[in-house]
């Protein structure tokens, strides 16, 4: 029964060991385990121009432009504090809309409008048939498109 | 009624063809399908065929040492111990 | 002790054996049902169409994955302090098919991310801690055949499979920790569900149909597994019958 015993108990430390020690890499990882700054990441970092790095949020509604061009879209990125005006030429994601969630990948410019390379689009947790969705909107009960996402970020 | 019939026809094709199309998603929808039924296919008859493969190996191993089992410890036999 | 019951290998086949159909039968009807209703009956989402149905077969590959993982670090640990011959066996048999339900898992959600997101592969925390889950047990398989004598082989991979646990609720909570781009859970424990009755049943029969077909291959693969120890210690019985004694000594403690 002994050696039993004892090897629970390393099995124990050992695994409480590396919980601790697995916490602590994650904690000092943060940063690096983030794949997107909000728009208020981006006001309290400073972040410089031309440095490259990923946005993301809801696209605030109304906020959607196309650009004479027909290839170059304008819109706002926001967390519900901060938002950011972002600029992108190239052929959208179909999920693409006002209201959801997008993930950027670019650089601020000198005005501070963040010229994107790449745009994905980001979805909630939300599962809904159309025409629950449109018995919602009927009855006035629809929150919104995203509305799960925007609390989150 | 051929006509009828015809046209019974026609709006089950449309469907399949509707179906099949999964809304213009099929290049997605229909490759995740496969892709899952396959592995969990490969699955199911590659360890089948190795526990069938493993049985008629044992059986023709206990078969051949069949005449010698008078010699042999009883500690091989049907508990734990010469399993463990 | 009653679990001792159970870690009687000829007790385990005597038992599973009758189990066998029944699961095989539960698995077949749930997955059949599950297809029809998560293809033909459940309804198209109201921002993804029609891609949603990708998630009938990601979803309950992804939760197999982690659970099946589960399964495996439990299995070793008991292995590991109690020496349980059926807890190593049951180890290895699950792991092959953790594996096949992780790279199930990624390659079902690039097929959807594509469509969806605009992306097959992102590097986010949940993808990169989900294509780990699948290096760990690729590691733990490997470990199992690095080692010629199976003890010893069966010791190396429950350490790293123990080790590697830790990486299970990383996965799972990756999504409410960091930013990611995928989307956090639907079904939590915290509120009700995001996801409409419609869809849901559909994805907890297919969910429940993964289950019952893990525990059915599972068998065959535990029942294959005590099979060839039977087999090698005939084998090393035969080679040397003089030594019988040798061979056959309880490996215990």
């Amino acid at each position: 029964m002994k050696p039993k015993r004892r090897r629970l108990y390393y099995v124990l430390a050992g695994m409480a060991t590396l919980g601790v020690a697995a916490a602590l890499v994650l904690t000092a990882f943060q940063d690096n385990l983030v794949f997107f700054n909000s728009p208020t990441d981006v006001y309290e970092r400073n972040i410089q121009p031309d440095t490259r790095f990923r946005l993301g949020g809801l696209v605030v509604e109304d906020s959607i432009r196309r650009q004479s061009d027909g290839l170059t879209t304008v819109f706002e990125v926001t967390d519900l504090i901060r938002t950011v005006q972002v600029s992108y030429t190239g052929i959208l994601p179909s999920l693409f809309r006002e209201g959801q969630g997008v993930v950027t990948d670019g650089s601020l410019d000198a005005r501070g409008v963040f010229i994107a390379s790449q745009v994905l689009a980001k979805h909630d947790e939300t599962y809904l048939p159309r025409e629950v969705v449109e018995s919602l909107k009927k009855s006035g009960k629809w929150q919104g498109q995203g509305s799960g996402e925007a609390n989150a970020q | 009624m051929a006509c009828a019939q015809r046209r019974l026809g026609r709006e089950a094709m449309d469907w399949i063809t509707d179906f099949l199309s999964m809304g213009g998603y099929a290049e997605f929808v229909w490759p995740a399908f496969a892709v899952t039924i396959a592995v969990m296919a490969a699955l199911v008859i590659v360890s089948r065929r190795a526990l069938l493969a493993d049985r008629r190996t044992l059986e023709s191993l206990e078969s051949v040492r069949e005449p010698r089992r008078q010699g042999a410890p009883e500690t091989d036999e049907g508990g734990t111990a010469g399993e463990a | 002790m009653n679990l001792h019951k159970f870690a009687n290998p000829a007790r385990f086949v005597r038992y599973s054996t009758a189990v066998f159909p029944w699961l095989a039968g539960a698995t077949a009807a749930l997955l059949g049902v599950g297809l029809i209703w998560g293809l033909l009956i459940a309804p198209a989402d109201y921002q993804q169409g029609e891609t949603v149905r990708i998630m009938y077969v990601h979803v309950p590959s992804a939760w197999m994955a982690m659970f099946i993982y589960g399964v495996m670090a439990v299995a070793s640990a008991v292995g590991l302090i109690w020496r349980h011959p059926l807890a190593d066996l049951t180890a290895k048999a699950s792991a092959p098919i953790g594996a096949g339900f992780t790279a199930v898992a990624l390659v079902t959600g690039s097929l959807w991310g594509q469509p969806t997101w605009g992306t097959w592969w992102v590097w986010d925390a949940r993808l990169t801690s989900f294509l780990i889950l699948l290096f760990l047990y690729l590691g733990y398989m490997a470990l199992w055949q690095a080692f010629e004598d199976p003890r010893r082989g069966a010791r190396a991979a429950a350490i790293l499979a123990l080790v590697g646990f830790i990486n299970v609720p990383i996965i799972k909570f990756s999504v409410d920790w960091w930013n990611t781009l995928h989307q956090t859970a639907s079904i939590s424990s915290f509120q009700g569900p995001t996801i409409h009755i419609s869809i849901l049943i559909p994805l907890l029969i297919m969910g429940l149909g993964f289950t019952t077909y893990y525990f059915t291959v599972l068998i065959m693969r535990v029942q294959r597994e005590i099979l060839s120890r039977k087999i090698r210690s005939l084998r090393l019985f035969q080679v040397q019958p003089g030594d019988g004694r040798v061979e056959a000594t309880p490996q215990r403690g």
